[in-house]
């Protein structure tokens, strides 16, 4: 990842936050799927760094089945406890990433929440 | 040659999430682990916040050989080595690591006891992993 990808990344999460774009909140979670590791990295970070905020992303992304994995354990760090049944349920879902990062999302949650 | 546990059936991982409490939970799994498997003195080779999990393992009683972090962000002291319980400590970075300056951590370690290495190299958080770059810079050197 080059610079310029990372202000791009840093310029959206600014919209997101301070205007409360949804559409570059939404980049952020499209980003997630970047072939780039580092892009994917930042973005999951700056949707983490934006707490509860990100939580109706996440939310949608989860129910789109949107990069599924990394997206599950996104909504245990930002704490939302209210994903929690949605977590449950994919603990059994046939993608044994998916199912597997469930398991791992609810244990932060709990971890968090200690 | 060490065996490659990386590759074994039941090796390590741990979630990579983005949170304090993913860290935690990494690092008493990694520290379970490592008891599990009579493992104590083992060498661990952590990229990016996977370090912060070695150094968690480390103050939860994992005895290790070299621990060798890869791009670590540095937030000192929530996350130290615990210096008695580790041989060496061996820093890997570049320069200006992006990854890192999004997580808002340090980009060096300044302790003494952490020997640290930095490539000729900008921005990229991912090079300090690649086995490319370990061999145009010779790191097997460094440890």
């Amino acid at each position: 990842m080059g610079p310029l990808i990372f202000a791009r990344l840093y310029a959206l999460k600014s919209l997101w936050t301070i205007t409360g774009c949804r559409s570059a909140g939404r980049a952020l979670v499209t980003a997630l799927g970047s072939t780039d590791e580092g892009e994917r990295t930042v973005a999951g970070m700056l949707l983490v760094q934006g707490g509860k905020r990100a939580e109706p992303l996440v939310a949608e992304a989860i129910r789109r089945r949107e990069h599924l994995p990394i997206v599950l354990l996104i909504a245990a760090d930002i704490g939302a406890s209210s994903l929690e049944p949605e977590l449950r349920r994919l603990t059994t879902d046939p993608d044994p990433e998916v199912a597997r990062a469930a398991h791992d999302a609810l244990e932060i949650l709990t971890t968090g929440q200690r | 040659m060490a065996p490659n546990l990386y590759g074994a059936q039941d090796r390590f991982d741990w979630s990579g999430g983005y949170s304090v409490a993913a860290r935690a939970l990494g690092g008493a799994r990694l520290n379970t682990w490592v008891q599990q498997h009579n493992l104590a003195g083992l060498d661990l080779f952590a990229h990016s916040h996977g370090g912060s999990v070695s150094m968690v393992a480390s103050q939860a009683g994992t005895q290790v050989g070299r621990m060798i972090l890869l791009s670590c962000p540095v937030h000192w002291p929530q996350y130290m080595p615990a210096f008695n319980r580790v041989n060496r400590v061996i820093s890997i970075r570049v320069h200006l690591d992006l990854v890192i300056l999004a997580d808002g951590g340090g980009q060096r370690f300044y302790d003494p006891r952490i020997e640290e290495h930095v490539l000729p190299l900008w921005f990229d958080h991912s090079l300090s992993h690649d086995p490319a770059t370990w061999q145009q810079y010779n790191v097997p050197a460094w440890l």
